[in-house]
């Protein structure tokens, strides 16, 4: 019975892990490689295209640099760019990014088809957008972990680092955005001419707010023009190109750029795959062993059987419908556990990066998962089944009288 | 009672069932990868002496072809139905999205078309044509234009040839369109 | 008849011979005690009479039906329908309760039955509180009882019984033969009870001393320094007794 127990355990623990790998792998390709939550490209600095994704999409990572106004003004004028809102990162509070963006943002980008941002209560938000320089918006992820409510309160931290210098300026939370499910819940916004204007900037940055022949941002979002049937003009590419030749800026789309990352680092889940096939290698093999030893210990038992008259096929049925069930509870348990694991890692996710994941998320990978099981369940007792077909009865029972 | 007899525990029975057992566990696993698309490979076929096609992506959708060599750098063509043609100085080797900017106001090609269509030899002159987000000038510029009206139509094809100061050097360069 | 033997012979190991009957026969309802030394094939001819043992030769019919004819299969199913048989000990599976046991025979045997049926003759042998308890929650003479129930629930033609108290105390060894006659005769069944011990062999009234029937070389004569060979080989067929 104990070992029976520790094969489902077993099973179980190989079970969990596979499904926890192909839901985790998963979830993060379809989250991360999404239509960059609704940005089709980042006008950023030069430098490491990974850290600007990384810093305006998710905001985590610094931003590698700024750019020129001027610049992004021409880009802007780009006939194939739809909206571009510039944005000033390097901010935070109480670990969430502060971000400086024009109100466009809230008004005229899609994060995802068809939807823009609200504050509308019906839909989970509150208040309204910021007016002046001293009001800000929060994300509803960061709402909800910092207790900011409207008419709440704080000083920005001129960094992003902890014993970053705090501003003495006040904002005052005006809205609360509607939960998107994007990494920009979990950010803070404030108006982008508020970034300039911040107390301890010097005058040379307080100069750009009203001079934009020196202003510099950290990029800008853009959202390329569609043509029919909602795809994206063609011309994006030779917008990529021209700005990529430029001295000082770069075109960054995310969904080139996240796709290689996970090409690049995509060994960890092809190794944690690895480790969970060879878990469920050596599940197998336990099982195989359990198996055998209960034929073993059990051949009184099952020539016992056969005397009452149960024929040979009965027993070999007996023990690969043992097999099926041990496995079966085993993949149940851990199809089960892995989802546990799932919905675990799907917090931590959402807390380090604001993107949501499902613990609820089935793949069609797992239903591979469930022949699997019971192929190997059936090969796994063919030798003991086996056994206990060859079981004389006489012999079986030879030490019983 | 011999139970040795009926041990299976000999390694031959084994390994051959271990084997089946890792052998299915992969086939799962390849299974639930399927769909998994090779990456596209960028094949680097060479030419002998001309121009030639090349594997490199190009970065506007245009031909490639060597200037000196696939090494030292390409440049990009392309011909609408209108006849105009568009030309960009691009890095060498798997460098086709990177300009390489060019002194030269103009470059000057001997077209021929092919496929026995008439026109025979003409000149193309390509002016340049700065890139402005790249902060581009005439005399420090990576891309050029310009227009025949021998050119027009669908399907054109043509040899051409030129000579572009690129990289500090004055290279012939061979267009096979 | 339910048991017509003639000319049955049975060696083992070629020269070993154990049994060797001219003629045997056991009537309908016919309650018999089999008794002899240690050794000379009360078992072995248990064992052919329930299908289990072959390699013999000679004629066995049970109800009629001559068990040579039978394929491995239909022998199972026979013995199954046909025949009761209780052991010496360690009768009962052990990952089943009482209950399943009963359960399982009737299941094997193709019996119909019900939930109630099986609690009755748990009732009758005294064992009702017992019904949900593992045999190793149980003492032997219970045990012993749920395989004499066991044995004659399915109203089997033919009962057989190999030292089903020898294992026993007196007091439990008289309770497992008083349910033993007294089911076989309620179910109509015949009965051979194979025993050394005095006590049960008197209980039954026909009493029958395997010599008379059995004319073996091998019989009887286990002490001697001839017979060791034969029991060597009857102790490698897994026969010994």
């Amino acid at each position: 019975m104990h070992s029976s127990a520790l094969a489902v355990l077993s099973i179980a623990v190989s079970i969990a892990m596979l499904t926890a790998v192909i839901s985790l792998r998963e979830q993060t390709q379809s989250n991360f490689t999404r239509i960059g939550h609704g940005i089709d490209g980042v006008l950023g600095p030069k430098g490491s295209p990974l850290q600007i994704v990384l810093n305006a999409v998710y905001h985590i990572e610094e931003t590698p640099g700024k750019i020129k106004w001027e610049y992004y003004k021409k880009v802007k004028q780009d006939p194939i760019v739809e909206i571009a809102v510039p944005f000033c990162s390097g901010h935070s509070y109480a670990g969430f990014r502060v971000n400086a963006i024009e109100e466009e943002f809230f008004s005229g980008f899609e994060y995802q088809p068809g939807k823009i941002f609200s504050f509308k209560e019906s839909d989970g938000g509150a208040g309204r957008v910021f007016k002046e320089n001293d009001e800000a918006v929060a994300g509803y992820e960061a709402a909800k972990a910092l207790k900011l409510k409207l008419g709440s309160v704080f000083n920005p931290v001129c960094g992003v680092n902890a014993g970053d210098p705090v501003h003495n300026d006040v904002i005052k939370i005006t809205g609360i955005m509607a939960p998107t499910g994007t990494p920009h819940d979990r950010a803070i916004y404030i108006p982008l001419k508020a970034f300039y204007t911040l107390s301890g900037h010097g005058g040379e940055v307080n100069a750009m707010a009203l001079d934009e022949k020196y202003r510099e941002i950290s990029g800008a979002y853009i959202k390329i023009r569609r043509i029919r049937n909602g795809i994206m003009h063609p011309g994006v590419q030779d917008l990529k190109y021209n700005v990529n030749q430029s001295q000082s800026a770069q075109f960054v789309v995310p969904n080139e750029v996240l796709p290689r990352l996970f090409n690049i680092i995509g060994w960890i889940d092809s190794v944690l795959f690895i480790i969970a096939a060879a878990i469920a290698v050596m599940s197998a093999l336990f099982l195989f062993s359990t198996l055998l030893g209960s034929i073993n210990q059990r051949k009184r038992d099952i020539a016992l059987i056969r005397f009452l008259g149960a024929p040979r096929r009965a027993v070999l049925g007996m023990v690969i419908g043992e097999s099926l069930m041990i496995s079966m509870a085993g993949l149940l348990a851990g199809l089960a556990a892995g989802h546990t694991v799932v919905y675990a890692a799907a917090i931590y996710i959402n807390c380090e990066t604001g993107v949501v994941f499902s613990a609820s998320y089935v793949s069609c990978n797992e239903f591979f998962l469930v022949p699997a099981v019971i192929s190997i369940a059936f090969l796994t007792s063919l030798v003991p089944a086996f056994n206990a077909y060859k079981i004389d009865i006489i012999k079986g029972l030879s030490h019983v009288s | 009672m011999n139970y040795k007899k009926n041990s299976i525990f000999n390694v031959p029975t084994i390994v051959i069932y271990s084997a089946i057992l890792i052998y299915l566990i992969f086939l799962s696993s390849s299974l639930c990868r399927a769909g998994e698309a090779d990456e596209d490979r960028n094949h680097h076929k060479h030419g002998v002496g001309h121009s030639h096609e090349h594997e490199h992506k190009a970065a506007h959708g245009g031909k490639l072809s060597v200037i000196g060599s696939c090494e030292n750098g390409h440049c990009e063509i392309k011909l609408s139905e209108e006849g105009t043609v568009e030309l960009w100085l691009v890095g060498g080797g798997n460098d086709t999205a990177r300009s390489v900017r060019t002194t030269d106001e103009e470059i000057k090609f001997k077209v021929k078309l092919k496929n026995g269509l008439s026109g025979g030899e003409f000149d193309l002159v390509l002016k340049a044509w700065p890139i402005e987000l790249a902060e581009e000038k005439i005399g420090d510029c990576s891309r050029f234009k310009g227009w025949n009206e021998k050119l027009k139509g669908r399907g054109i094809k043509f040899f051409a040839s030129g000579k572009i100061n690129f990289k500090g050097r004055k290279t012939g360069v061979k267009i096979d369109y | 008849m339910i048991i017509q033997i003639e000319n049955l012979e049975k060696s083992f190991s070629g020269d070993c011979e154990v049994i060797r009957i001219k003629k045997f026969e056991l009537g309908h309802n016919e309650i018999i005690s089999m008794y002899g030394r240690s050794g000379c094939g009360k078992t072995t001819l248990l064992n052919i009479l329930s299908g289990v043992l072959g390699g013999y030769s000679g004629s066995v019919k049970i109800c009629g039906t001559e068990m040579k004819s039978l394929g491995e299969r239909d022998l199972d199913l026979f013995r199954a329908k046909n025949i009761g048989y209780i052991f010496q000990n360690l009768n009962l599976l052990q990952g089943y309760t009482a209950y399943e046991n009963l359960e399982l025979s009737l299941q094997i045997a193709g019996v119909n039955y019900s939930r109630d049926g099986i609690m009755q003759y748990l009732e009758i042998a005294g064992l009702f509180n017992e019904s949900g308890k593992y045999p190793s929650q149980l003492s032997l003479g219970q045990q012993q009882r749920i395989a004499v129930l066991r044995a004659v629930m399915k109203r089997p033609p033919l009962i057989l019984a190999d030292e089903p108290t020898s294992s026993l105390d007196s007091q439990n060894s008289a309770a497992v033969v008083d349910l033993l006659k007294k089911s076989a005769a309620e179910a109509g069944s015949a009965l051979i009870t194979v025993s050394h011990e005095k006590d049960v062999i008197s209980a039954f009234d026909k009493k029958l001393n395997f010599s008379d029937i059995n004319m073996s070389r091998g019989a009887g004569v286990l002490d001697s320094i001839e017979a060791r060979p034969c029991l060597a080989s009857m102790r490698k067929a897994g026969d010994a007794n």
